[in-house]
């Protein structure tokens, strides 16, 4: 009888947590191009002469110096600072902007902008009815393909500087995949990506980062400009940029043992102090062979927060149930 | 005009002339185009320039020499504004009493609803 293959809930989607198995995969994800299907991502687009101008005034990023081709991470703040999306632009032409916005964040991020289109010259648009999404990782050599699927893709940085995000109707998914297959790129499953990108620090919405989190405190410090001018936002970030620092910041955590610690599991320093908390968590891969880039074979890694009464004078971290921690600065 | 449109003070409408008069403006051709955008710390910022065009659904409001236009969806956010001028020390420029901003932004050029 064969066995039914795990699945993850990703923002309410099922997916599956493994395509061969979870240390194979991540394999596949260290070394050869990847894919995984992504049925969260959405995508919006910003269409007409004002366009560039319009998201400028109300991103935390500099859009309106962004030449036909760019992509840059941008992040979508309410009046005091607070995240309301984490975003992706890419300008695919001087009138049409595509945004790259997770599911969980799409609705309100369409609703701001609408509400805020009033004497701009611009309109918005969902250009896939039932969007399929794939996240790329790796040398991307689909994108011929992709067009002959009426799909598009854009750069984003997931997990490596050369990712892609591509698009299309949920029809040509079948499609699509017999492409890769053609390109020599693997599917993955969601739990090879997961553990990736927590070692690589990137926030997950609803996990990691929410609307009560400061948007540089989910490191989203590559998400603002600081020299354009007014935005939707900016008085608190600038405020905080030139006068402060976040009390608290989502930072890589690795950990002894190999039993998953809850989401919510606190930190506590030398002194027993509640210093911060755990947001996301992975065990790595039995098979796994360690490499330069990857943390001990047997580590469990994390992301949570940590105050920064603790970054500053750092001493032993644990939690509660006496596992010591250890924090990776983001240099390392 | 309407009791809940716009209102123009007569410092501000004598300010909107002289600068009128000092770019070489035509009075009888010129209008002052008043409007909201998205932008400014606060999500919506005033714009305001000098226009010849008029468009069909245009609100227009006359006083002391000046024509205002506001177009439909901006009214939406400026009824019962004053558009004042201030000459004093703190800063020198057109001035909006905006009855519908529930907050504004620290240097005063945005406004939230």
């Amino acid at each position: 009888m064969e066995s039914a293959i795990p699945t993850r809930t990703v923002h309410g989607y099922s997916v599956p947590a493994a395509v061969s198995d979870p240390a194979f995969d991540y394999e596949v994800l260290a070394q050869e191009p990847a894919f995984l299907i992504a049925p969260w991502e959405r995508r919006v687009d910003v269409i007409g002469p004002d366009a560039a101008s319009f998201l400028h005034q109300l991103l935390t990023q500099d859009i309106r110096t962004m030449s036909v081709g760019d992509s840059r991470p941008a992040a979508q703040a309410d009046r005091t600072g607070h995240l309301q999306a984490e975003l992706r632009v890419f300008r695919a032409d001087e009138e049409t902007i595509h945004v790259r916005v997770g599911s969980p964040y799409v609705s309100e991020f369409v609703a701001t902008l609408e509400k805020h289109i009033i004497m701009e010259d611009v309109e918005l648009r969902m250009p896939f009815d039932e969007p399929a999404a794939v996240l790329f990782f790796g040398d991307f050599r689909a994108e011929e393909a992709l067009r002959e699927l009426g799909g598009t893709s854009m750069p984003v940085h997931e997990v490596g500087p050369d990712d892609r995000v591509c698009f299309l109707n949920s029809t040509s998914l079948p499609a699509l995949r017999k492409a890769m297959e053609e390109i020599s790129a693997r599917e993955i499953g969601w739990d090879a990506f997961n553990r990736r990108r927590i070692e690589c620090g990137r926030a997950w919405p609803g996990l990691d980062v929410g609307p009560e989190r400061l948007v540089p405190e989910a490191g989203y410090e590559d998400h603002i400009s600081y020299n354009k001018g007014c935005y939707l936002g900016q008085e608190t970030l600038a405020r905080l940029h030139y006068r402060g620092r976040p009390n608290w910041q989502l930072v890589r955590l690795q950990m002894d043992g190999e039993d998953l610690p809850s989401n919510d599991t606190d930190l506590l320093d030398a002194s027993g102090e509640r210093v911060g908390w755990i947001t996301s968590s992975a065990s790595t891969p039995t098979a796994s062979t360690p490499t330069a880039s990857t943390p001990t074979p047997t580590a469990v890694v994390a992301l949570g927060y940590l105050h920064r009464r603790f970054r500053e004078t750092p001493t032993n971290l644990t939690t509660p149930s006496g596992r010591t921690v250890t924090w990776i600065p983001d240099s390392q | 005009m309407e009791a809940t449109s716009i209102q123009i003070t007569d410092a501000a409408a004598e300010a909107a002339v002289a600068t009128m008069k000092s770019e070489n403006r035509p009075l009888e051709s010129t209008y002052l185009r008043v409007g909201v955008r998205a932008g400014g710390c606060s999500g919506y910022s005033y714009d305001l320039k000098f226009t010849d065009e008029r468009r069909d659904n245009d609100t227009v409001i006359e006083h002391g020499g000046v024509r205002l236009l506001v177009d439909p969806k901006s009214e939406t956010f400026l009824k019962g504004t004053e558009l004042d001028w201030s000459g004093g020390l703190n800063g020198k420029g057109f001035v909006f009493n905006n009855p519908n901003a529930s907050g504004t932004c620290g240097c005063g050029e945005s406004f939230s609803v």
